[in-house]
């Protein structure tokens, strides 16, 4: 009898040994996975077998439109290509999506490609989880044929970790019922000229979300401000210099006005919905018109935003398409990404709004002769990118935390700038 | 004597119309919410939101909710949230079980050690545990092929089932220790082991507490929305409810009247299980115990 | 903690019996060894299921947990570098306050809704009890709020919350019953904010605690009630002799549920506020998401778990020592 159970008593042992062993031995495994010159070997060593058919992980967040264009106009394209590489397209909402990719950082359980917000490529990039594209031959040559700004989001210690893919910045969508109320036909050519108009008014003509990056940074463009000098090396002498702080001081005379609202700052109605009826105007991306004919028809427009001082300025957005480190097909991976660039590819997506990232596409008649596509690639051009950095998350931050005390809490403005200088400082170096 | 009684009932009367008011009162102030989403469910706004606020049904406009059903996930997502949370249930339940009576009814060295340690986990949180899961579910293959548990349906149960053993177990071995010994004694006397006791006695006596429990833990298995995302977020033939509804909510605005439509359609069976078994629930011996031991 | 008040009182009967004591300590750590074993082997059908699962997919993260937050984590690489408490140093002195904004909002949760769930459970279980008609529909009705998804609700709330004439709370104080002249970011402001969160954590948790206690209340002997009617106590009386004394351990077992819960809000807080402003609203559990998986500091996050953690040991024991709850032991542990 003892010894029956003295069996049992062992072989329960040694199971519960087994498991521990196995945890202790997996993130092992994890870590030789994850190995930077691992990766680097296949970039440099064999060209993508043709013989033996797999699969490539697409991560995207396309919406409905985009994602049928996609599967049924772009994806025959590719599979005519490369009948041997399978495209499994995956859409994540987007919501959480930047979490979904740092989780897969962890569980070792990326796409081979996916398509990835401009701002977090650096950040992606430091944590090496993404290809530098860079190093592969023809990357001198390809570079040139894309749009300087989205290019240069990619850029992260010299080496590039992505294409981008898509672009897309700020525009002005404009109540043009509101603004002949004003006394404004059409679009206001000069900030100047609408302020003036709106002053009078006494309630709110202009919107804005809220006080994070993509919600301000276009108005402390507008009317004067800096973030940093251009190499984005430092803060102090830019964000808390005499222009940005001027700038913002603009930003709350307008809003003691009542010429502008802060949504999250004053309880107003929402852009998307305010337009319709109280706002004359405010900045969005192109989205916006995804449906743009019954936009028009409703008597809203897009227009580049109006010059303060004689210039335009916009914020720039859009998506790059990068190779991740644990892919086990990353050349094939990089061909995607390249095709994903075409401008066969570009044209088909820019039907559903994706604006194209290639030089040779800006004066393409489709953008040309399209009354919203063609406000929003002239826009690019007075667009600045956000400061391209891994601490990209705790940059917004320090902006947000800063117009918050400045916006709702009404603090100084000198004093909040030169503190939010000296941490975004820290977090450039 | 009749006066007095009469009277009595009089004001049991008045008693019960005081207590209904008040009870009614505080219910239409609880379900606001319900009536908010409901009403909204039947609108149209395409990203604009009525003034004034609706809180009545003004019209009964079901596009909302055929745009929700023509979803082509829609099916899937259905089937996946019943299979898996059914599965779940049944499985966490039975080792639960096992386990509280385990703790409950048998002395073994280092049983409160342990079962403290239940305890502590409770207490974690679980967010972190995420990715060394991962790792182990990657580290499981199945047999015969080189296929590993990940973005499979098998190690999505799997890790729902582990992370609710240590609640439910406290949960239920509370009603064990209640149990009466003299029950199982005639079991022991007849020469039953443990097994017989679990079975032949135990078992039968708390079908009613492993049901309440199971009515609770299908509550939480059918809305759980993180594990599932990460675990099979990539493979869409395994999308849950939870996960298209976070679909329908948009990158850049919401169409609210596909997410309360939605809502309601995934709310319809838990409470449609909820009134068929609350007569039946009975939580009064699994809450006797404390935290403290 | 039977077997430990067994094991505690073998030696002494043996030392009574007079034998040499060398032979008589050797004789019982056999016979405790052998006992011990014996309930190992009794015991193992029926724990390790759950053990292998529990240790598997819940002790093993939990010691990674705590090991990475004495370390400096790579993630991508899997990289594990030893930096002793520099996360822990790193989040109690966080220049912006963050960690201990979000953990007096954890306290302060547990402080406002924790009474409330638990007297507002308590009072609707009582009525409900005592009435004669439309049980059902009284239990279900406030029952249903904790059946509903934290995410849907969140977003009813999101809505109800909204900003200018749009929202109903807006609409309601300042279009209707003109209480205020502006409308209110609700969810964007450090009170209101704060504010918000706990009412939906109050009014999706009360129906919990009204059907826990409602079970407990059916559990009261009748005879009780009649007996202290006999002796001719009032409604309040009964209420507070009889019922609350009754109620007492199914009242803890709520509180602790409630506390536990209280460190582990999080989603009401990301779909409501995202801890705005500047993390006035945040709570620990938004803290430790958005620092591992929009920050890519694992190792701080895992050093704000576990303080979470280690915080709610400290409270239910404390708890448990002020409520001197040792009663309520009796009813189960000695079985």
């Amino acid at each position: 009898m003892t010894f029956k159970k003295w069996t049992a008593l062992l072989i329960a042992m040694m199971m519960v040994v087994g498991t521990l062993a196995a945890c202790s031995s997996a993130p092992a495994e994890a870590t030789a996975a994850a190995e930077p010159e691992a990766t680097q070997e296949v970039v440099a060593s064999e060209p993508e077998a043709t013989a033996e058919p797999f699969t490539l992980v697409f991560w995207h967040t396309y919406g409905d439109g985009e994602e049928e264009q996609f599967k049924n106009v772009v994806l025959p394209m590719w599979n005519e290509l490369h009948p041997e590489i399978t495209i499994e397209a995956v859409r994540q909402d987007g919501g959480q999506y930047h979490e979904m990719i740092v989780t897969s950082f962890g569980t070792g359980q990326s796409p081979d490609v996916a398509r990835i917000d401009i701002v977090n490529t650096a950040a992606y990039a430091s944590q090496g989880g993404l290809v530098a594209l860079s190093d592969y031959e023809d990357f001198a040559a390809l570079k040139d044929t894309f749009l300087e700004g989205p290019l240069s989001t990619n850029l992260y210690q010299g080496g590039y970790y992505g294409l981008p893919l898509d672009t897309n910045c700020k525009a002005a969508v404009i109540n043009t019922a509101i603004m002949k109320d004003l006394g404004i036909e059409g679009a206001p050519a000069t900030m100047e000229e609408f302020i003036a108009a709106a002053e009078t008014r006494g309630t709110y003509s202009l919107n804005v979300s809220g006080v994070g990056d993509w919600d301000l940074y276009p108005y402390f463009w507008l009317f004067g401000g800096s973030l940093t000098d251009e190499g984005f090396t430092k803060a102090s002498g830019y964000l808390d210099g005499a222009d940005s702080v001027a700038a913002i001081q603009t930003m709350l005379d307008l809003h003691a006005k009542k010429v502008f609202t802060i949504r999250d700052v004053d309880g107003s109605v929402d852009a998307w919905d305010g337009i319709n009826s109280e706002y004359a105007m405010f900045f969005e991306g192109p989205w916006f018109f995804g449906s743009y004919e019954e936009r028009l028809s409703q008597g809203i427009i897009a227009a580049t935003i109006p010059t303060y001082n004689g210039r335009s300025a916009s914020v720039v957005g859009g998506e790059n398409i990068a190779v991740f480190a644990t892919s086990k097909h990353t050349d094939a991976a990089y061909e995607f990404a390249k095709f994903m660039t075409s401008e066969a590819v570009q044209l088909a997506m820019l039907e559903k709004g994706q604006l194209p990232v290639l030089k040779s596409l800006v004066n393409n008649e489709t953008v040309l002769n399209n009354p919203v596509w063609s406000v929003y690639m002239a826009q690019l051009e007075s667009a600045s990118a956000r400061i391209p950095s891994p601490n990209n998350e705790q940059i917004k931050q320090v902006w947000s935390d800063a117009m918050t005390e400045i916006f709702v809490n009404g603090a100084d403005v000198q004093t909040t700038l030169t503190a939010a200088a000296q941490q975004m400082d820290g977090l450039l170096g | 004597m009749k006066r007095n009684l009469r009277g009595k009932k009089a004001g049991d009367t008045i008693a019960q119309v005081v207590i209904w008011t008040i009870l009614a009162v505080s219910l239409i102030i609880f379900s606001v919410p319900f009536l908010f989403m409901i009403t909204n469910s039947f609108e149209q706004f395409s990203f604009v939101l009525p003034y004034p606020p609706k809180l009545i049904p003004t019209q009964l406009d079901f596009s909302a909710y055929k745009y929700v059903l023509s979803q082509p996930f829609f099916p899937t997502a259905v089937k996946n949230s019943v299979i898996n949370t059914s599965i779940t249930v049944v499985l966490s339940v039975f080792i639960s079980t096992l386990s509280a009576y385990g703790f409950a009814r048998i002395e073994f060295p280092g049983r409160e050690t342990l079962f403290k340690i239940y305890l502590f986990t409770l207490m974690v949180p679980s967010f972190l545990n995420i990715i060394p899961q991962f790792i182990i579910l990657k580290g499981i293959h199945i047999p015969g092929t080189d296929m590993n548990l990940i973005g499979t349906r098998a190690g999505l149960i799997l890790v729902y089932v582990a992370t609710n053993v240590c609640g439910h177990t406290f949960f239920l071995r509370n009603f064990f220790r209640g149990l009466p010994d003299a029950l199982s004694e005639s079991v022991i006397v007849d020469g039953g082991g443990h097994g017989a006791i679990f079975f032949k006695v135990m078992l039968p006596l708390s079908k009613p507490a492993i049901g309440t429990m199971s009515i609770f833990a299908l509550q939480g298995f059918w809305e759980e929305y993180f594990t599932a995302k990460v675990l099979v977020g990539a493979n869409e033939s395994m999308m849950t409810l939870p996960l298209l509804l976070q679909r329908l909510h948009g990158q850049y605005a919401t169409r609210w009247e596909w997410v309360f439509a939605a809502s309601i359609l995934a709310l319809i069976p838990v409470v449609t299980l909820f009134i068929l078994f609350q007569k039946k629930m009975v939580i009064g011996g699994l809450t006797q115990g404390s935290v403290k031991e | 903690m039977i077997a430990l008040r067994h094991s505690l009182m073998e030696p002494t009967n043996l030392e009574h019996s007079g034998k040499g004591k060398h032979v008589q300590r050797n004789a019982v750590s056999k016979r405790k060894w052998k006992k011990g074993v014996k309930g190992w082997l009794a015991a193992l059908p029926f724990v390790l299921p759950g053990l292998i699962l529990v240790g598997l997919f819940v002790l093993y993260p939990m010691l990674f947990t705590i090991r990475i937050s004495l370390s400096n984590y790579r993630i991508v690489q899997g990289q594990i570098d030893f930096v002793g408490l520099k996360n822990y140093i790193n989040i109690l002195t966080d220049a912006s306050g963050r960690f201990w904004y979000a953990y007096r909002n954890n306290f302060l949760y547990a402080l406002v809704t924790v009474p409330l769930i638990l007297f507002g459970g308590m009072v609707f279980a009582y009525l409900i009890n005592n009435l004669k008609r439309g049980r059902t529909m009284f239990k279900v009705g406030f029952y249903l709020p904790v059946i509903t998804s934290w995410v849907i609700v969140s977003l009813v709330f999101t809505y109800m919350f909204n900003n200018s004439d749009r929202g109903l709370i807006n609409y309601i104080l300042v279009d209707k019953l003109h209480i205020l002249n502006d409308y209110v970011p609700w969810l964007l402001r450090e009170w209101s904010g704060n504010a918000a969160i706990w009412l939906m954590g109050a009014w999706k948790n009360i129906g919990w605690a009204m059907l826990i206690f409602l079970a407990a209340l059916q559990s009261i002997p009748r005879d009780l009630y009649e007996a202290a009617d006999l002796d001719g106590a009032g409604i309040w009386g009964k209420f507070r002799h009889i019922t609350i004394a009754c109620l007492k351990p199914t009242a803890y077992y709520v509180l602790v549920n409630m506390i536990i819960g209280s460190f582990n809000v999080f989603i009401q807080v990301m779909l409501l506020t995202e801890g705005n402003p500047n993390g006035r609203t945040s709570v620990l559990q938004y803290l430790l998401y958005d620092k591992a998986f929009g920050q890519f500091q694992f190792g701080e996050a895992s050093a704000i778990g576990l303080i979470s953690a280690v915080t709610i040991v400290i409270l239910t024991t404390l708890l448990n020592r002020m409520l001197k709850l040792d009663t309520v032991e009796k009813g189960g542990a000695d079985a």
